[in-house]
């Protein structure tokens, strides 16, 4: 009987994300009354978890790597009033890459303190959320702001597609899925992650180039900030300064049901990819049922906190 | 020369600090140095410092908490509503008690659940964002009563806000209980060295529980300070909250890797956090820049601290 309790649990700790998200569906299915399966919704979910998928792809890197990235929401804010910012000077495209330059700085020096002083991840990045939360609104110069831009250009070219006004997010979340893939599973980078976040001092004696793989990490969970911008204005056309700083919660949401231990050193994509359209299954769903915006958070706080609980009981277990 | 070194070791950079910023806001002394600006800055002094003694406490037995300002909503949101229909016990008490078993619930997830601190406190801090919105239903909640508005506007001799005296009686009471009582030194032994404490037999799960507790019932003191300061009960009152709690503390010299810290002077970094504020508002530059010069003095501070390790 223990054996094939113990069993079970193992198996269950294999298969714990698609078993999730089955459940997920399910429940979504139920109290939405069957909308939620409809293949234009299912179109509209995919779409909806596009940025925060970005930024969780990014996120989870950093998390792999035994590090935590407290930022990302402030750096998808800055990077929306940096577009408008650089726009008045360098045009649409020129705007749009000193955008995501000065993300990927954000992200670099936060790698950069990360490696060579003894100051905490999160409290870098908390140091970096405050400074980028002020930027967004010292770039924008406090006002609202609209790029119907990319909405404008982008949407023809993929006009051909059945997918219509969706095509672009969920191209753009697919490409973010397989270079980040192809990064932590297929490339030596990868192994480098996985090996700081089991244990940096080992994997700095047996020769990983710890900063060099860091500012990578840091600097690409930004620069997956500044795609989410991109993608946040092509589906809004219009923010006001400071706003994306929801994807922090998301992002964390997401890694942590996708299966990535919070200690580092374990995790994958596909599970952070189950775990970003686990959250925008539940959103749709409870949009759907008539639930409160306002209640969304504190229903999303419950699941995440009940899916921990879950998995580091099964972890003890083992 | 190593006279004046030893002298700056003593007075600390955070006092140094403190006694410049003073000293600069000589320069916009009218808008600085009146009655009323003063006043504020005392009250909002209270707030964090209360807040950040809640912090405190929990970085010293080695967890942090990232739920400090939505447990201030919560506090203030809950208040608000209980006011006009039960009145103020109630609207005192009940906040209290729901921000210390939230708090406690907190320990138990990292205790208990062994969640990292991090997650199980950000987890907690949607959940808490969550029932302030459902009793808000996402909106302001005006506080009419003048017994619990006064308790903002009240002061001793129209200098000393009441809001201080609370701060000031915390503070003392936790120094005391530091002091004179096993449990004060039991904290500080749980964040130091947690494999001899618990050899020492003492009782390390349930000391971080109830750091947690008492951290939340401090959390939604200034909760409910902070909502008679505006006159309204509203979920999104204290955001930010947990960033300036763990900077203050941070800056009074709390270490992040627990069992170390003089919560005296944690309150006082929470203090100069608000008097830095006071300086820049008072010199006019663009109020957005504040969020930086807050990051940069976050990781300067523990910069600062850590250099030697």
């Amino acid at each position: 009987m223990q054996l094939a309790m113990t069993r079970a649990a193992a198996g269950l700790q294999r298969y714990n994300q698609l078993f999730l998200l089955i459940v997920v569906v399910a429940v979504a299915t139920v109290i939405s009354r069957g909308v939620f399966l409809r293949p234009s919704n299912l179109v509209l979910v995919i779409a909806s978890a596009s940025a925060a998928g970005l930024v969780s792809f990014g996120q989870a890197l950093v998390v792999v790597g035994g590090g935590f990235d407290l930022s990302v929401g402030s750096l998808v804010a800055m990077s929306i009033s940096a577009i408008v910012f650089f726009r008045t000077d360098l045009g649409m495209v020129g705007g749009t890459i000193a955008a995501v330059m000065t993300a990927v700085l954000a992200g670099l020096v936060s790698g950069l303190l990360v490696s060579r002083t003894k100051i905490p991840p999160f409290i870098v990045t908390l140091g970096m959320l405050s400074v980028a939360d002020s930027m967004s609104w010292i770039l924008a110069a406090g006002q609202p702001i609209t790029v119907s831009e990319y909405n404008d250009a982008i949407a023809p070219l993929f006009a051909f597609l059945p997918l219509g006004q969706n095509a672009f997010p969920i191209l753009v979340l697919v490409a973010g899925f397989i270079g980040t893939s192809l990064l932590l599973h297929r490339s030596k980078w990868g192994r480098y992650i996985y090996a700081i976040g089991s244990n940096e001092a080992a994997a700095r004696i047996a020769g990983v180039p710890v900063m060099k793989t860091k500012l990578l990490s840091y600097g690409l969970s930004a620069f997956l900030c500044a795609m989410a911008a991109i993608i946040y204005l092509y589906q809004n056309l219009s923010a006001t300064p400071g706003e994306g700083a929801d994807y922090l919660l998301l992002s964390f949401a997401a890694t942590i049901l996708g299966g990535v231990h919070m200690y580092g050193g374990s995790g994958s994509i596909p599970g952070v990819l189950v775990g970003v359209l686990c959250l925008a299954s539940i959103t749709s769903a409870l949009t759907i049922a008539g639930v409160a915006p306002s209640i969304y958070q504190g229903v999303l706080g419950v699941i995440v906190l009940a899916v921990v609980l879950f998995q580091s009981r099964l972890r003890l277990r083992r | 020369m190593d006279r004046v070194k030893s002298l700056l070791k003593e007075l600390d950079v955070v006092v140094i600090l403190g006694a410049l910023l003073l000293v600069a806001a000589i320069f916009r002394a009218s808008t600085f140095y009146n009655l009323d600006n003063l006043f504020a800055i005392l009250e909002l002094s209270a707030v964090l410092g209360i807040a950040t003694l809640g912090e405190a406490l929990v970085l010293i037995v080695r967890g942090v908490d990232i739920s400090v300002g939505a447990m201030m909503g919560l506090a203030g949101t809950l208040s608000a509503f209980l006011l006009p229909d039960y009145g103020m016990a109630a609207a005192v008490l009940l906040p209290l008690l729901a921000c210390g078993l939230l708090g406690l619930a907190n320990g138990l997830l990292i205790e208990k659940g062994r969640i990292p601190p991090i997650v199980a406190t950000i987890g907690m801090m949607w959940v808490v964002g969550g029932l302030a919105g459902s009793i808000s239903s996402g909106r302001l909640i005006p506080i009419q009563e003048q017994a619990f508005q006064n308790i903002a506007l009240g002061s001793i001799f129209e200098v000393v806000p009441l809001f201080f005296v609370g701060l000031l009686v915390i503070g003392v009471v936790a120094l005391f209980v530091r002091s004179n009582f096993s449990i004060g030194r039991y904290v500080y032994a749980v964040g130091g060295d947690e494999g001899a404490a618990y050899y020492s037999a003492i009782p390390v799960s349930r000391i971080r529980i109830a750091v947690y507790g008492v951290a939340g019932i401090l959390y939604g003191i200034a909760g409910l300070l902070m909502a008679s300061y505006v006159r309204s009960g509203m979920p999104a009152v204290g955001k930010g909250y947990e960033f300036k709690a763990i900077t203050a503390a941070v800056l009074g010299g709390i270490a992040l890797t627990g069992g170390r810290g003089n919560l005296l002077k944690a309150i006082l970094g929470a203090v100069i956090l608000i008097v830095l504020y006071g300086v820049v508002t008072a010199f006019a530059v663009s109020p957005y820049i504040q969020g930086i010069i807050q990051g940069c003095i976050l990781v300067g501070a523990v910069y600062y601290a850590t250099r030697h390790d």
